[in-house]
């Protein structure tokens, strides 16, 4: 192997391996889980085991519904839901924080926007597009999450540097380089916050709208189990999803961390030269 | 031969209590790789004249000449140094100088030659792959120094540059800058509060009252090199400074 694969292999290692502190955090959630089920009866509250069982029997397929079916539609819909979120708020952030005139005329629709109740989002959703599959879900996602993650954005545009910027100008930086290597770089901490927030939010969102008007999802599948007195399997479906976004939300971190490496590098250098 | 004219310029901000004149119908003159200094208390307009020249702020009217031509502001070559370093924290010492060279739109090929350069001549060659954090504070206004310098500019921009160094760094900085100068041949806009600063620099200095007015300009009369701490120069130092008080009471 080349050194320049090795070194590769190596950063895609230290993006993927699991850290100590997150090991611990995973196991303090798993004994928590289980002591508070002592307190319940298994119907209401199940243990690890019980729990751990009720997945097995989702993820191999022994309900009425398909796993990669459910599954895979409800991570559809997050997936565009949450990139067309990300989308919007980064536009519409960035515009609120780059021109305060424009930010006075954005604000105010945005404010509505975020006042919406997901719930009147996902009826609208139903009653402009009728029962669709894949539109309705993507829609309430996108309309409730976006605003938020917009708050997030243009607040972090107003962190930015002006004497940076002016700097720029004053070199006669493009405006690509300017937006480049001056604006993003400081808005970046702020995106990835975004992102983890939307990320969370959106398959919740996905839910709701599917337990609305569709015939497919998660969503689908956990109402149709809580109609039927099965406790056990609505939280045993829930559970897949929530690892994932879990594991998408470890990922988003460590790409941050290593946007962020000249902080760390900095910071050593300067420790050990102290 | 004149590098810089300014002719009648005048800026206005709009403040709170109505608009608020900075200065009005100002005439500056650098010659040809001269040393000027503005002198000027604190909020006189001294930065904003920088910036009017940079093209960072327009003027409201008044006109800019380069090399005895008319032009746009900021559209000559110049490098500006401002009292902070304004680095990018995110981008080590030689990738700040690179980001100035693409932004003047100098050939990607003699990028590499010019941070070398540069950095040695500012005393930094070993920090080319450092981040600002990991630099001193005089060490940081150095490459803030090199990447003015890098961009081969006929006139130096530089705004109290000095003015958040401890006194033996300042000094050194001070003599760095005066051996680069005579080296380069650009002409310096230096603006400072610190009447030392002016003399020991600057071939003429013009003063600047609270109005923006220009109230006194004067050639240094004393031969290069010079000895810091001459006794001739701070009897200079100490009659411009009854001068500038005088006119500022």
């Amino acid at each position: 192997m080349s050194t320049d694969d090795d070194r590769r292999f190596r950063s895609l290692r230290t993006i993927t391996a699991p850290r100590p502190a997150t090991v611990v955090s995973v196991l303090t959630v798993l004994a928590g889980w289980q002591l508070f089920s002592t307190f319940f009866s298994p119907y209401r509250f199940p243990g690890l085991w019980t729990l751990a069982g009720n997945v097995t029997t989702v993820l191999s397929g022994g309900t009425r519904f398909d796993p990669f079916t459910q599954f895979g539609a409800t991570v559809a819909r997050v997936a565009v839901g949450f990139g067309l979120s990300m989308m919007f708020s980064t536009i519409w952030g960035v515009a609120m924080g780059a021109r305060s005139t424009l930010g006075e005329y954005l604000s105010g629709p945005l404010f509505v926007l975020l006042t919406v109740p997901s719930v009147v989002w996902a009826f609208v959703g139903v009653i402009w597009f009728g029962l669709t599959e894949f539109l309705v879900p993507v829609f309430v996602v996108t309309l409730v999450v976006f605003p938020y993650l917009t708050v997030v954005v243009w607040e972090g545009m107003g962190d930015v540097d002006e004497s940076l910027v002016e700097m720029a100008e004053a070199f006669g930086a493009s405006t690509a380089a300017t937006w480049r290597y001056v604006y993003l770089p400081q808005l970046r901490p702020h995106l990835f916050g975004a992102a983890r927030i939307g990320l969370a939010v959106s398959w919740k969102l996905a839910l709701v709208a599917e337990v609305f008007g569709s015939a497919t999802g998660v969503g689908v599948a956990v109402k149709h189990h809580f109609e039927t007195f099965e406790n056990g399997m609505v939280l045993a479906w829930a559970v897949p999803m929530m690892a994932l976004i879990y594991g998408a939300d470890r990922l988003l971190r460590r790409v941050e961390r290593r946007a962020a490496r000249w902080k760390s590098e900095a910071t050593e250098r300067q420790g050990a030269l102290e | 031969m004149t590098r810089l004219r300014i002719n009648g310029a005048t800026k206005r901000f709009e403040g709170v209590d109505g608009p608020l004149t900075v200065f009005e119908g100002l005439d500056l003159v650098i010659g040809d790789g001269e040393f000027v200094t503005v002198m000027g208390p604190s909020g006189c307009g001294k930065t904003t004249l920088l910036n009017a020249v940079a093209g960072v702020v327009d003027l409201d009217t008044g006109t800019i000449e380069f090399g005895g031509e008319p032009v746009e502001p900021g559209a000559f070559p110049f490098g500006y140094v401002f009292q902070e370093p304004r680095l990018l924290e995110w981008r080590t010492a030689g990738q700040n100088i690179a980001f100035a060279l693409e932004a003047a739109g100098v050939d990607a090929s003699e990028h590499d030659r010019r941070i070398r350069t540069w950095l040695e001549r500012v005393g930094l060659a070993d920090e080319r792959d450092s981040y600002p954090r990991q630099l001193s504070g005089g060490q940081r206004q150095r490459v803030g120094l090199a990447r003015a310098l890098a961009v081969g500019p006929e006139l130096l921009l530089m705004d109290e540059p000095f003015s958040s160094l401890d006194a033996v760094t300042a000094r050194n900085a001070r003599r760095n800058l005066l051996d680069l100068w005579a080296d380069t041949g650009a002409s310096v806009f230096f603006v400072t509060h610190d009447v030392h600063e002016a003399v020991v620099l600057s071939d003429r200095i013009v003063f600047m009252n609270g109005d923006g007015d220009v109230f006194e300009a004067v050639t240094v009369p004393h031969d290069r090199p010079r000895e810091f701490d001459d006794p001739a120069l701070r009897e200079t130092e100490a009659e411009l400074t009854r001068t500038f008080f005088e006119e500022l009471e």
